[in-house]
């Protein structure tokens, strides 16, 4: 189940408090991991802080093409967006203390968006 | 006593309410602001009763002998760092200015780069007879050529300036103006030019709790191979590209300097 797969992510690296599939076309979160401590609210704006900084098919804020990955640092905290290659409206979303490992998070988040924007 | 009211100012500014402590020390520098060895002497001359305090200058402890807002000696530094070996547990006079001039060598290499400056009192240890009063912060402010009142570099100008070397071009905006561009940032200035304002609008409204300095790096955002990110606080704003095999260690330096 695809919770399952977030929970394992989640659990691997522990820094992370939410990962959360979402689907960009409707600004929606689909899933997210078991231990989110945010609310349906926070989720709400963590999809629409997605689209709004990586931009969508319709609307780029930030560039002049939907970006395929974005990062957002303030204090204490991280936020990671990705964009799955093979359906660009399918994102994770991540939020993370700031001592997160980005790079092995990347390497390990981006295959698992692959394989659930494909159904695999 | 004529220094009454310095001394009132610099009590009640220890009162203040704003401080940030970190394992039991107060954190008096982050990031390079206020400059590292200017807050070590502002410490100094805020300190009246003889006391060692204890900087940490990153992971680097220096414990200092002060009294009567005058450091009198240092009397310990940790780790390997071999300039100190001409300094410690000796009280500092003007009758000895190699020694003088060795211990502000020293303060000026461990503090040069610091990104985190605390300090620590504690009770007093003994050092040299009662009658070597050291020199006064003011003193030592004019020997190591350090400007106590020194206006703080704004942090998205210190942060663009000491990560320069992992960007390819930057643009720094301050108050609404660019205030300094580096490499070829055409793009970027066109990106501040006619899309920055409006996103920043349309954040503050999908994030209204996420407020304070905050740091976009995009990745493929005109295209591929291409990255730019946008470092924000209050007014000051910082657009900049950079290697994209960079942005952890970018990612990294943004939070260590917001502490």
């Amino acid at each position: 189940m695809v919770v399952d797969d977030l929970d394992a992510l989640q659990e691997k690296f522990a820094a992370c408090d939410t990962i959360a599939f979402a689907d960009l076309s409707t600004q929606m979160i689909l899933v997210t991991n078991s231990a989110t401590s945010l609310p349906r609210e926070g989720l709400d704006n963590l999809c629409a802080e997605a689209a709004l900084t990586m931009g969508t098919k319709r609307q780029q804020f930030l560039g002049t093409e939907p970006s395929a990955s974005a990062v957002v640092a303030s204090r204490g905290q991280i936020r990671i967006f990705i964009r799955a290659k093979s359906e660009p409206n399918d994102v994770m979303c991540c939020v993370s203390s700031s001592n997160l490992d980005i790079n092995a998070f990347l390497a390990d988040a981006q295959p698992l968006l692959e394989k659930l924007s494909t159904g695999g | 006593m004529s220094d009454t009211s310095i001394i009132a100012n610099k009590l009640a500014a220890l009162l203040a309410d704003n401080e940030v402590y970190v394992g039991g020390s107060r954190i008096i520098s982050q990031g390079g602001s206020p400059t590292p060895l200017a807050a070590v002497l502002n410490e100094v001359d805020a300190t009246v009763l003889e006391r060692t305090l204890v900087f940490s200058i990153d992971d680097v402890n220096v414990s200092m002998i002060v009294a009567g807002r005058r450091l009198r000696g240092l009397v310990e530094v940790s780790g390997n760092v071999p300039e100190a070996a001409n300094v410690i547990g000796k009280v500092l006079s003007r009758d000895e200015p190699e020694t003088l001039q060795a211990a502000g060598d020293l303060m000026l290499l461990l503090c040069a780069s610091a990104n985190r400056v605390t300090v620590r009192s504690l009770p007093v240890q003994p050092l040299g007879t009662s009658s070597e009063a050291g020199i006064s912060a003011g003193g030592l402010a004019k020997l190591w050529h350090i400007d106590l009142d020194a206006k703080p570099v704004a942090l998205i100008e210190r942060f663009l300036t000491a990560n320069s070397n992992d960007m390819t071009a930057y643009v720094y905006v301050s108050n609404g103006d660019v205030a300094k561009t580096v490499g070829d940032v055409g793009m970027l200035e066109a990106l501040w030019s006619t899309q920055v304002a409006e996103f920043r609008k349309r954040h503050r409204a999908v994030q209204p709790k996420q407020e304070g300095a905050r740091l976009f790096c995009l990745n493929e955002p005109l295209g591929e191979g291409t990255t730019v990110a946008v470092a924000i606080d209050g007014n000051d704003v910082g657009l900049f590209s950079y290697k994209p095999s960079q942005m952890p260690k970018i990612v990294a330096a943004w939070t260590a300097t917001l502490g």
